[in-house]
C-alpha cells in the first residue's frame, strides 16, 4: 500500500503542510476547542506530523497480529461495508445504524493528535472525523448514564488473530460519559483526507488523545450506553499494567515501560537514518492536553491509572 | 552400517578443519544483515526497535546453541566443543551491541530513566543481570584463563546456566502477549538445563 502523497494534497500545500496545518489547527481549535488548547496544540507542533506511510505502516491492530506490520499487511481481509453501528444501552433512539448514516449526518473536521502508545512512542496524526458528543447528543443520552463501552467484531474468518486467545475478543473498551462527551473526544472516520485505511481501524474508530493508544479502540460496530464501568480487553488480559483510565501520565510507573518520556516515531530527519534516530521527549500529563484535567479533580490518579 | 561410519567419520573430519576465524565471519553475518536491511529501508518505520530486538534475539539463539553443542556431540558421537568458545563469545558480543543500542539510541542515555528502568522493571532488570552476569565468562574465554583458573574455570562457567534462564525469561515478559518464539526459545532452554542438571547428578552419584 503506497500512498501517493500527490493525491491527498496538490504538492505545493503538500510540501507546506506543517505551515498549512498549523494554520488548520488554529481554526479547528478557535471553533471546536478553547483558546487553552490552541497553546497546547502549537506546543505539541513543534515537531514533524508523521507521514501518510507511516501512519498506515505501523499499527498495533492485534486482531490481525502482534507485529506493527501484520495490520497492513492482514487488514484487507476484514470487510467494511456494508458496516454498521448499533447504538445500544441508556439512548432515546437506540438501533443499528449504517455507518453511511452516522458520517452523513456529521460534520466533517480535521483534528491534529498526538497519539502516545502505552509502549513508549508517539505519532502525530491528522485524522478527520467527528465529536463523539456530536453522535450522542443525537441519539439522546438518558439520565443516569455513567459509562459508554465500545466494541468492534468478531470475525475469526477475517481477523485470524481471534482465533487465538491473546486478548479477550471481541477487542472492547469504554470511558466515563464526561470523557466520552469531552470536545477533545473524536470519532475518526479519515486520516489526511482519505477515509480510514483498514490497518488504522475502517470505517470507524475511536480517539482519546489525551489517553494511551489502546484506548481508542478502532473498527467500532457497538456503542453501549451504561451504568457500569465497561469491559475492557486489555485490562481484562492484565489489569496491573492496562487500568480502566489509563491516562497518559508520566508520573505513574508502567511495570514494563518508561512512561517518562517517549519516542517520537518517524524522526527527526529524513529517510531512513532520520527514522533510525527517533528523538525522546518528556512526556506531558494527559498527552499534553490539559484542559481534560478538571475531569478526574480530586482523583488519585496512581490508584486510578 | 559401514556408510554411516564412513559418513560420520567424513563429518568428524570436515568439522576438525573448519578454520575458527571462518566461523567468526559467518556469526557477524545477522549484523551485516542488520546493516543492509537498515540502508534499504527494509526495516521499517521504526528501525530502532527492530535493531534492537532482531540484535537480543540473535544473541539468544546464539546463546542457545553454544548450550546444545555438548548434548548434541553426545547425542552424534561428533565433537562439536571446539565451535563452543567462538559462538559464545559471538553471542556476547550481540548481547554488548543489544545493550548499547537500547542505552544510546532508545533510552538516549538518559541516566535517570535508566536507572528507574533496570530497578523498577522486572523485564529489563533480568536482561541486565544476564548481561552482567556474562562479562566474567566473556573475559575468562580464552586459553590464558582456562589454564590459569583451571578446576575452577568450569565452576565459573555454570553461570551460564543462570544467564540463559534469564535471558529466556527476559525474552518471554518483552512481548504483551505470549509470543510462540518466546516459549519455543524457553523450552529448548529448560530442556538444556534439564539435561545438565540430569548430568550433575550423575556425576554426585558417581562421587
Amino acid at each position: 500500500m503506497k500512498p501517493n502523497n500527490d493525491k491527498i494534497t496538490p504538492k505545493h500545500l503538500y510540501m507546506n503542510r506543517r505551515k498549512i496545518l498549523k494554520i488548520g489547527l488554529f481554526l479547528s481549535s478557535m471553533i471546536a476547542l478553547n483558546k487553552i488548547s490552541l497553546i497546547q496544540a502549537n506546543e505539541i507542533f513543534d515537531r514533524k506530523i508523521n507521514t501518510f506511510e507511516e501512519i498506515t505502516n505501523y499499527n498495533n491492530f492485534y486482531e490481525f497480529g502482534v507485529d506493527k506490520t501484520d495490520p497492513a499487511k492482514y487488514a484487507h481481509k476484514l470487510n467494511t461495508s456494508p458496516w454498521t453501528v448499533e447504538i445500544a444501552g441508556m439512548v432515546e433512539n437506540p438501533g443499528i445504524y449504517s455507518f453511511d448514516e452516522i458520517y452523513n449526518e456529521m460534520d466533517i473536521e480535521e483534528r491534529i493528535y498526538s497519539l502516545r502508545c502505552v509502549e513508549g512512542w508517539s505519532m502525530l496524526i491528522p485524522w478527520n472525523g467527528f465529536q463523539l458528543s456530536n453522535l450522542l447528543n443525537k441519539v439522546g443520552v438518558k439520565d443516569g448514564a455513567k459509562y459508554v463501552g465500545f466494541e468492534t467484531l468478531f470475525r475469526p474468518e477475517e481477523m485470524h488473530m481471534q482465533k487465538t486467545k491473546v486478548l479477550q475478543w471481541p477487542y472492547s473498551e469504554g470511558l466515563r460519559i464526561d470523557e466520552a462527551m469531552h470536545p477533545l473526544t473524536l470519532m475518526a472516520t479519515g486520516v489526511y483526507g482519505n477515509p480510514l485505511p483498514k490497518q488504522n481501524g475502517a470505517p470507524i474508530r475511536l480517539i482519546v488523545p489525551w489517553k494511551y493508544g489502546f484506548k481508542s479502540i478502532k473498527s467500532i460496530a457497538k456503542i453501549t450506553i451504561q451504568k457500569t464501568e465497561p469491559n475492557s480487553s486489555w485490562n481484562i488480559q492484565n489489569q496491573k499494567e492496562y487500568g480502566f483510565y489509563s491516562n497518559v501520565n508520566p508520573n505513574v510507573h508502567h511495570p514494563r515501560w518508561s512512561q517518562a518520556s517517549e519516542r517520537y516515531i518517524g524522526g527527526e530527519g529524513e529517510g531512513f537514518l532520520g527514522n533510525l534516530f527517533t528523538k525522546r521527549y518528556d512526556t506531558k500529563i494527559f498527552n499534553g492536553y490539559k484542559e481534560v484535567a478538571s475531569l478526574y479533580d480530586g482523583m488519585d490518579l496512581a490508584k486510578y491509572y | 552400517m559401514l556408510e554411516i561410519n564412513k559418513i560420520h567419520i567424513f563429518i568428524s573430519n570436515k568439522i576438525r578443519k573448519v578454520k575458527l576465524r571462518y566461523l567468526y565471519l559467518f556469526l557477524t553475518l545477522p549484523a551485516i544483515l542488520l546493516i543492509v536491511e537498515l540502508l534499504f529501508g527494509k526495516l521499517g518505520v521504526d528501525p530502532m526497535r527492530e535493531i534492537e530486538k532482531e540484535l537480543g534475539e540473535t544473541a539468544l539463539k546464539l546463546l542457545i546453541v553454544t548450550l546444545s553443542l555438548s548434548p548434541i556431540s553426545k547425542l552424534t558421537s561428533i565433537n562439536f566443543i571446539r565451535f563452543r568458545r567462538s559462538i559464545g563469545l559471538m553471542s556476547f558480543f550481540y548481547i554488548c551491541l543489544h545493550f548499547l543500542t537500547w542505552l544510546i539510541l532508545d533510552m538516549q542515555l538518559r541516566w535517570d530513566e535508566v536507572i528507574i528502568s533496570i530497578t523498577k522493571k522486572p523485564f529489563i532488570l533480568l536482561g541486565m543481570i544476564s548481561f552482567i552476569l556474562l562479562i566474567p565468562l566473556a573475559i575468562t574465554s580464552n586459553n590464558y584463563f582456562m589454564m590459569k583458573l583451571g578446576n575452577a574455570w568450569s565452576k565459573l562457567h555454570r553461570i551460564v546456566y543462570l544467564a540463559i534462564f534469564f535471558a529466556g525469561i527476559h525474552f518471554l515478559m518483552m512481548a504483551k502477549t505470549i509470543e510462540l518464539n518466546a516459549v519455543i526459545y524457553f523450552l529448548i532452554i529448560l530442556l538444556l538445563l534439564s539435561l545438565r542438571l540430569v548430568k550433575l547428578k550423575k556425576i554426585r552419584g558417581l562421587k
